[in-house]
């Protein structure tokens, strides 16, 4: 078994009925570098909730780094969660928290409870904080609120904190939505090479195609819940692109009225 | 291709709720005996005036002065002590009964219905500890701690307990909850996900309430000094069966007075967590 992931015919429904993966079957191992782009409404981010055990699959076997997690007793399943680092992509941070306290939070699900505690009263590690901070330009921030941060220093403070707690696998759901491109290229080199160096599984979800090619070896393209491909990079055709994000071009000029162009 | 609406979905509903609201609150009304112009009646007004008028000028003799000083420490101290207690029966409560500071919803894991059904039988507590009043919590602890505040303590503590969960576990609902669930899905346990991930922007709704709840302890402690848990109401209660209009009135102005000072406390603590 691979201490990656796992994945075996996963099917998913949201509770409303929508159908967002289906008969999914996909595999990593560790240290394996993934990025995964589709068209909107795809199913990249119920695929990365599946990885980060936020959300439980109706159908089909399930593994993270080597056990089932549906299966475990609370303790263990609180364990498990500690080694995946889940970059959100609107990043959960309490507008009125610092932005040491929100980095330090990575880590309270392996710190003792008093250590947690304490850590509010004053901070368990500056250091360690602003060695992380510090990779994304933000070193100067540690003692901000983060409601004094803009959206796409706030993403990286997001970043910073999965760093901070130090996963066994990485998943990023649109890590750098909010960045410019120069700065999205930078973070996803970043996080690459904190993965590499680490030897860890990292699964991001991308809307930029160029990034995703230049920095991740291997590609899934998802489409309507499904694996349209699943390539090493080097081997993803603009025709394969095409497929992919076809539906979406055809609506759009479906839909735009010709007075509009 | 559906076509666009170019009308409200909702309105229908809205108006249909609007007007069910309305034929209920009716006979309500009737039924509350509400005339408001009662109050302007002649005769009630020289009723109401013959009794305020008793009122004035207060008593502020120094002897009774000063047994208005113990009696308010004696009330302050029944509705703090109150209070923390109330705090220490809804701090866990809270923790355990909140929907968004629940680690089994997420999944949904194994388990869920359980810890659900153990919300609800903690819902269920609240409701059996709020839902009877505190005067009657207090006459039962009256008979078995004799008279004197202790009954009245533990009797704010019991209501006020069940009323802070309530309101406790709705304010850490209503907010944003994805702070505290991304915490849950890096391992965190339920304290430190509401320690990390709720309080910092519920705090000040939280002691905002709690304040106030202590204002009502305050309150709630003089309603129990008539049935002889001390302080303010005992001291109240004897001036009212002596038909003492002035010394009523003295206890009323100092009762004011803790009001605004709750008042004055409560936005010093706001303005600290803002």
């Amino acid at each position: 078994m691979a201490d990656g992931f796992e994945l075996n015919q996963i099917d998913f429904t949201h509770s409303n009925g929508t159908i967002a993966l289906q008969n999914l079957t996909l595999r990593a191992d560790v240290g394996e570098h993934i990025a995964i782009i589709g068209p909107s409404g795809s199913g990249k981010t119920t695929l990365l909730n599946l990885l980060a055990t936020a959300i439980r699959p109706q159908q089909g076997q399930l593994h993270i780094l080597g056990v089932a997690p549906w299966s475990l007793s609370k303790s263990k399943l609180r364990h498990l969660r500690a080694a995946i680092g889940l970059i959100h992509q609107v990043p959960p941070l309490p507008p009125k928290q610092r932005v040491i306290t929100a980095i330090l939070a990575g880590k309270i699900g392996q710190w003792s409870s008093l250590k947690s505690v304490l850590s509010l009263l004053y901070p368990a590690d500056i250091a360690g904080a602003l060695h992380c901070l510090t990779q994304f330009d933000l070193g100067d921030r540690l003692f901000d609120r983060c409601d004094r941060l803009s959206g796409g220093q706030l993403q990286r403070v997001g970043i910073a904190r999965v760093l901070y707690q130090e996963p066994k696998m990485m998943l990023a759901d649109e890590p750098v939505s909010a960045l410019d491109p120069v700065l999205s290229e930078r973070t996803v080199q970043t996080l690459t090479h904190y993965a590499k160096d680490k030897n860890i599984t990292f699964v991001a979800s991308l809307h930029d195609v160029e990034i995703a090619l230049k920095w991740f070896p291997r590609m899934i393209g998802l489409r309507h819940g499904q694996v349209l491909f699943d390539l090493p990079s080097g081997q993803v055709t603009k025709e394969h692109l095409h497929t992919l994000y076809a539906s979406e071009m055809r609506s759009f000029s479906q839909e735009v009225p010709a007075s509009a162009l | 291709m559906t076509r666009p609406v170019l009308r409200d979905p909702q309105a229908l509903p809205r108006f249909f709720f609007l007007l069910c609201a309305i034929t209920l609150m009716w006979p309500m009304l009737i039924l509350a005996q509400f005339q408001p112009m009662a109050l302007f009646d002649a005769s009630n007004r020289e009723v109401m005036g013959n009794f305020l008028q008793q009122f004035f000028p207060p008593q502020l003799q120094a002897e009774f002065l000063h047994r208005i000083f113990k009696a308010v420490l004696e009330t302050l101290a029944m509705a703090t002590a109150g209070i923390t207690l109330a705090l220490v029966i809804a701090m866990p409560l809270t923790l355990g009964m909140t929907q968004s500071l629940s680690i089994s919803r997420i999944g949904p894991a194994n388990g869920y219905a359980m810890s659900q059904a153990g919300r609800y039988v903690v819902r269920l507590v609240m409701v059996v500890m709020r839902g009877i009043p505190e005067i009657v919590w207090a006459l039962l602890f009256v008979r078995v701690f004799g008279l004197g505040p202790m009954a009245g303590v533990l009797a704010i503590a019991i209501t006020y307990g069940g009323m802070l969960t309530k309101v406790y576990a709705e304010i850490l609902e209503s907010g944003n909850t994805q702070a505290s669930r991304a915490l849950f899905l890096a391992g965190s346990n339920r304290l430190h996900a509401f320690l990390y991930g709720l309080l910092p922007h519920t705090a000040q709704e939280l002691a905002s309430y709690t304040i106030y709840r202590w204002e009502a302890a305050v309150r709630a402690s003089v309603v129990m000094g008539f049935v002889g848990a001390g302080g303010l109401g005992q001291l109240m209660d004897q001036s009212m069966k002596m038909l003492d209009g002035s010394e009523v009135s003295t206890i009323l102005l100092v009762f004011l007075m803790l009001v605004f000072v709750a008042d004055y406390v409560s936005w010093l603590i706001r303005k600290q967590l803002a």
